[in-house]
């Protein structure tokens, strides 16, 4: 089958409407806007604890529904942050500083409007530009061999690494130790289990969902069970749709800033590591650096808000583009969409396009859609999301820790697997506590074997000598980039943010 | 003026400490093994005992004062040793006395323990997560999650 092609891509669109398929862009949309409404809980958490019902779902309408649920949460999460000052995902913390100002002047409606026209411009934008570009890192990544494919692995654990610790020491720490307990388990070469610890359940080694769950789900959960609520009293509710939609009349005055911010949430999604906490900040800081009014910034300006809400929802089409072509996510979400397509037979990286090319687009043409979705759906959720985030944390904690552990039984149907989450939602919480990255630990746990055999087969190819390949030195003089890459990272975000450095 | 010595923070070794622990159970497993089986394990000792080295040096014996908000605090552990504690005890009797049963009580009394007060308002939300969990896991999922058998009945 070929790639980049007219037709393959109108296969990909066939495929997509069937209604097998199509069903689940609406529900996951849904499920997206609600969960990235409540603050504390972002979409990672809520689709590391869906993942073990993808295998059920199968590859596409698994990634369809998870491509749908991260768009809708990225827009949902400016709700709260807008609302009542909390942002529902990291990446709408650069919100808050003028969406909840909009709010304290009685213009929360008109700054939800704002929102939703500003995330759905950013993500159509982000969307197509994945539609055309990945095909075409497709075609270059099938020169990949295994010493190219070791030295993506590398780069993948050091870039997330360096930009997703506290510090970059702790970062690149939190990268090994993915690996090292990557290592447990039978490997391939002789057969040899390596350290089982005398449980025959880790004789594959430490199985994927359990971790992801504990690390991402249930760690969170001790930070919320310290809470009484996540809802502020007393937040004065939108009413009518006349203010929404004043709203995003004027955000589409603002062209050039949602065209500069949506870029800057593709080019920083592009980055393994970065994600779109880090991208929304660095478009705040342009924002504020091009204006004519800079002054204005924090004082609940159109701009800013514009900024940073086309830059959030940009993120998930650039995060996605090296995940389906390399192997490499750009974020946590789209770790977690790569588990499922490999827990259901798919594994993303350069011969994905080939081997898949219309189920790729498929998957490509599901996030145009979800984000043309998202204007009239997200206004219809501004007026009701207010309701979704006044659970209680007392409901809500106990009932996302059995979500947890049920999750982690449905994949494997162990018993063992429920403990592993509790074991790993403690390591997640210590490893969050003292700043080293969840994320790098994960991706390292991830990619462990996949670096081991790559590492292994270009050995015994070439020797030394497979390393010294022109595209596998690139690769590798990027990730000697991206070790330096958060000192330039920093002295953007200070342009936003005085005093903020990376990963505050 | 004096530089600040370097104080021993004990939260910030935890991590560094669990990795440790499980850096020696790994390699007293693996002691038996053939080398080409252990050729990729020990590059990733290597590497991770150079940044643990690191981070120990940097972290686990830092000045006082910049490392002050890192400090271990046994106070708040009320809350998460809860939630570590209710869940195990959940799993534990789980085999005992079937899914349903143990779920139906360990969300109640959770609940509770988290600020629930209402033991009628607590007791409702924990039968219809419930009824919903066993229809959906176990009846229309076919999972095989423990189950009680009261006689003919099973639960």
């Amino acid at each position: 089958m070929e790639i980049a092609n007219v037709d393959v891509i109108a296969a990909g669109f066939e495929l997509l409407m069937q209604p097998e398929h199509l069903m689940w862009l609406p529900i996951g949309m849904l499920i997206g806007l609600i969960i990235g409404a409540i603050p504390g809980f972002n979409d990672t958490n809520f689709l590391a604890m869906a993942l073990p019902f993808t295998v059920y779902m199968g590859p596409i309408n698994a990634v369809v529904f998870m491509m749908a649920c991260f768009c809708a949460s990225q827009a949902a999460g400016s709700l709260p942050a807008i609302l009542l000052n909390i942002p529902g995902t990291p990446s709408n913390a650069a919100t808050c500083l003028e969406g909840f100002k909009m709010t304290r002047k009685g213009r929360a409606g008109f700054a939800l409007g704002v929102s939703v026209a500003a995330s759905t411009v950013g993500g159509i934008l982000s969307a197509l530009i994945a539609l055309v570009l990945t095909p075409v890192v497709g075609i270059y990544a099938l020169n990949f061999g295994p010493a190219e494919l070791f030295m993506m692995a590398l780069f993948g654990m050091t870039a997330v690494g360096s930009l997703t610790g506290k510090s970059l020491l702790k970062g690149l720490f939190s990268s090994v130790l993915g690996l090292f307990v990557a290592c447990v388990g039978t490997e391939f070469q002789e057969g040899y289990t390596r350290a089982s610890f005398g449980f025959y359940e880790l004789y594959e080694g430490f199985p994927l969902i359990p971790v992801l769950l504990g690390v991402f789900g249930f760690s969170e959960l001790f930070s919320l069970a310290g809470e009484q609520s996540l809802v502020a009293e007393g937040v004065k509710r939108v009413t009518g749709f006349g203010p929404i939609m004043d709203g995003i009349r004027a955000a589409f005055k603002q062209k050039i800033n949602m065209l500069r911010s949506g870029l800057i949430g593709i080019l920083v999604g592009l980055i393994p590591g970065t994600g779109a906490a880090i991208a929304t900040w660095i478009s705040y800081g342009q924002a504020k650096q091009w204006s004519r009014h800079p002054e204005k910034f924090g004082t609940g300006y159109i701009e800013g808000l514009v900024a940073s809400d086309a830059c959030n929802n940009g993120v998930p089409g650039g995060a996605l583009i090296p995940t389906l072509t390399l192997g490499i996510p750009g974020s946590g979400t789209t770790l977690v969409v790569m588990a499922a397509l490999m827990i259901n037979g798919i594994t993303p990286g350069p011969s994905f396009f080939a081997e898949h090319a219309v189920e790729a687009y498929g998957i490509l043409l599901s996030l145009v859609i979800a984000n043309v979705f998202l204007l009239p759906i997200g206004i219809l959720i501004s007026r009701l999301a207010s309701n979704v985030t006044a659970v209680p944390n007392k409901f809500l904690v106990p009932i996302i820790a059995l979500f947890c552990l049920v999750g982690a039984f449905a994949w494997r149907q162990m018993m063992f697997d429920m403990y592993l989450v509790i074991i790993f939602g403690v390591f997640g919480a210590l490893l969050v506590r003292y700043g080293y990255s969840v994320p790098a630990f994960l991706l390292g746990l991830l990619l462990g074997p996949l670096a081991e055999s790559n590492f292994y087969w270009a050995v015994q190819i070439g020797g030394i000598d497979s390393f010294k390949r022109p595209i596998a030195l690139v690769i590798f003089c990027a990730t000697i980039g991206v070790l330096l890459l958060p000192l330039v990272i920093n002295k953007l975000l200070r342009r936003g943010k005085p005093g903020v450095e990376l990963n505050q | 003026m004096k530089p600040d010595k370097k104080t021993f923070i004990p939260g910030e070794a935890i991590v560094p400490g669990l990795t440790l622990l499980f850096g020696l159970a790994y390699l007293v497993q693996t002691r038996d093994a053939f080398a080409t089986a252990m050729r990729w394990p020990y590059i990733i000792v290597a590497a991770t005992g150079a940044l643990w080295l690191a981070v120990v040096y940097l972290y686990v014996f830092a000045r006082s004062e910049t490392k002050h908000s890192a400090r271990f605090d046994l106070r708040p552990l009320a809350v998460p040793g809860i939630m570590v504690i209710a869940p195990l005890v959940y799993l534990a009797v789980m085999p005992w006395i079937g899914f349903a049963l143990s779920t139906f009580f360990f969300l109640p009394i959770l609940f509770r323990m988290l600020g629930g007060r209402s033991w009628r308002q607590n007791l409702l939300i924990a039968l219809v997560l419930t009824v919903v969990l066993q229809l959906g896991l176990v009846v229309l999922m076919h999972m095989s999650l423990p189950r009680l058998k009261i006689g003919a009945f099973i639960l």
